[in-house]
């Protein structure tokens, strides 16, 4: 067992160990958070899984009842659009939530630092929307090897602003639009952790009054021609940037929220 | 002897609730310390903040010389296992089992396994769908085995049989005895930690109460046993904390520490002297002073003054 700091007097060689022990920077557990949060399986794995799956059937499911009706020659590429694609990636706010909810007691029963329990959490958000969007990204190239699987069905390769642009476009702004919506989700449950359900409400109010503001202020500046041709400047790969900005100041406000936190 | 914890005028507030009231003490390297009190006394309050779960609202708590908050060399030192625990959603007791293995890496494997088997945890088990004693016991074998420098167990009895229990002090003791270390053991069970203490902190009403090594502390109180006549001659003058009627003997514990001619006294006067029990005391000292309560079975009695051969 390794002693503690001399109360007074030249420190020993047992002292200096104990120095060490105390203020020698500790090995990061950044692999070993992530490990913990995936004690949750199901929230992290299967249920994701499940839900890309049953959104994706339920999609060709209503594009086959679609087809049915359709007569011969009627141009099938503008009704092959699946209407789900993005439902997996909403439930990334649902898996930000369960995230802090389910792992901070624990976490600071093992005695992390809530830094560590942050940046392993961010870690763990990135590599699950990385893989969502990777997933999408595979079935991207299924489509499109397949011509939407023989019958003209695009639902991962997305359509119309995003077919324009190659795999890894879509695949950046998947996992800028992931990453996102789970630290909105995270955030939103640190503040709910720090100061019960009217804090959270409270927040969420003042930062939609915030918004509402800001769109008020283009109005009466008549600024929407230049908001418009910069949201038409955008391709998939500056607006996953963009969103990752996002992620990245929701991730600090993450950390502001769980410094005072309560288990 | 060093310590390992050192609390300084320690105040936490929750609006108009003042949980810790300018508390001051130090949990001692090494020994093992009974953390005793009232519900609402402040206990898990003051863990909690000495962990850095918790931020005061005024003084500091140290660990090893530091402040705990986000200082990662005296956290990865501590584990603090609180009544009801939380686990990870889905996990079940061997997913806690390694995570717990994980980021403490003096973790006793053999200590784990044997506690497992002992107190028959199911690993497969979801840990939310256990019972409150098995949910405690994955808590006490996560504690014990973890084998931090500073332990913190708060009410982790919750549930556990008493035989379950049996088997958590003696697996504290044994551990502690290959490993001696700091641990701190919140309980309302006092009698049964009371072997396994060696200081003893009393919180009441926010405050410090006693902070105390146990054997000083049980020397402040006696139990006298004997014929009713002659107990009740020896008690008289002297704060009486609790009476037993045994037939024609009398068993009473009185405050004081017994002097020598306390003591050749009781010899002559062939009474019987014990120790005292430690929760009975500690009940004794945490009472409630209100009004003077109603006689008891000493009111009317007329001790022997000293020169007759009675109390001295």
């Amino acid at each position: 067992m390794t002693a503690p700091l001399p109360a007074s007097g030249a420190p020993t060689s047992a002292d200096a160990a104990a120095l060490g022990a105390v203020r020698r920077r500790p090995r990061p557990r950044l692999v070993k958070v992530i490990r913990m949060h995936l004690a949750n399986r199901a929230t992290y794995v299967y249920i994701p899984l499940i839900v890309v799956g049953a959104t994706f059937a339920l999609s060709i499911a209503l594009y086959g009842v679609l087809l049915l009706g359709l007569e011969e020659d009627a141009p099938r590429e503008l009704y092959g659009l699946g209407g789900f694609q993005f439902v997996p990636f909403y439930y990334a706010v649902t898996v930000g939530i369960q995230a802090m909810m389910y792992t901070y007691p624990f976490a600071m029963a093992m005695s992390l630092t809530r830094r560590e329990y942050i940046n392993g959490s961010v870690a763990l958000a990135a590599l699950f929307a990385g893989g969502l969007a990777g997933l999408y990204a595979l079935g991207r190239f299924a489509e499109e090897a397949t011509g939407g699987f023989g019958i003209g069905f695009h639902y991962f390769g997305l359509v119309g602003w995003f077919s324009w642009f190659a795999w890894w476009e879509q695949w950046l702004f998947l996992t800028g639009l992931t990453l996102m919506l789970f630290m909105a989700g995270f955030c939103a449950t640190t503040v709910f952790k720090r100061g019960g359900a009217l804090r959270l409400v409270a927040e969420i109010t003042a930062w939609t009054m915030s918004f509402v503001g800001v769109i008020a202020l283009v109005t009466w500046q008549e600024w929407w021609p230049a908001v418009g041709e910069w949201f038409l400047a955008l391709t998939p790969a500056t607006a996953g940037g963009w969103i990752l900005v996002v992620a990245g100041v929701l991730s600090l406000g993450a950390y502001w929220s769980i410094r005072k936190a309560v288990p | 002897m060093s310590a390992a914890v050192t609390v300084v005028d320690l105040v936490k507030r929750y609006r108009r609730t003042v949980a810790l009231d300018h508390v001051g003490l130090e949990f001692e390297e090494g020994l093992i310390h009974g953390l005793f009190g009232h519900n609402g006394a402040g206990k898990t309050t003051l863990m909690s903040i000495i962990t850095a779960q918790v931020a005061p609202t005024s003084g500091q708590a140290l660990v090893y010389g530091q402040r705990p908050y986000e200082h990662a060399g005296v956290l990865q030192r501590m584990c603090f296992i609180r009544e009801g625990q939380g686990y990870p959603n889905d996990a079940r007791a061997i997913d806690a089992f390694n995570a717990a293995r994980m980021f403490y890496p003096r973790w006793d494997a053999a200590l784990a396994d044997h506690l497992i088997s002992a107190l028959a945890i199911p690993l497969n088990q979801r840990v939310r769908r256990m019972s409150r004693g098995q949910n405690s016991a994955v808590g006490v074998t996560i504690g014990l085995a973890a084998r931090a420098d500073v332990t913190f167990f708060d009410e982790p009895y919750l549930g556990l049989d008493a035989m379950a229990r049996q088997v958590f002090y003696e697996a504290l003791a044994a551990s502690y005895a290959r490993d001696p270390r700091t641990i701190v053991l919140s309980s309302h069970l006092i009698d049964e930690v009371a072997p396994l203490v060696a200081k003893v902190v009393v919180l009441d009403h926010a405050r410090v109460l006693i902070d105390q090594d146990r054997g000083a502390l049980l020397g402040r109180a006696a139990r006298v046993i004997g014929p009713a006549e002659a107990v009740a001659a020896f008690a008289s003058g002297r704060e009486v904390i609790g009476v037993e009627a045994m037939g024609p003997y009398l068993a009473l514990t009185v405050m004081g520490p017994l002097s020598a001619k306390d003591l050749d006294w009781l010899t002559a006067s062939a009474l019987t002297v014990e120790g005292v029990s430690l929760q009975q005391l500690v009940i004794h000292l945490t009472r409630p002073r209100g009004p003077a309560p109603q006689a008891g079975p000493l009111a009317g009695a007329q001790p022997a003054r000293p020169s007759e051969g009675g109390a001295p």
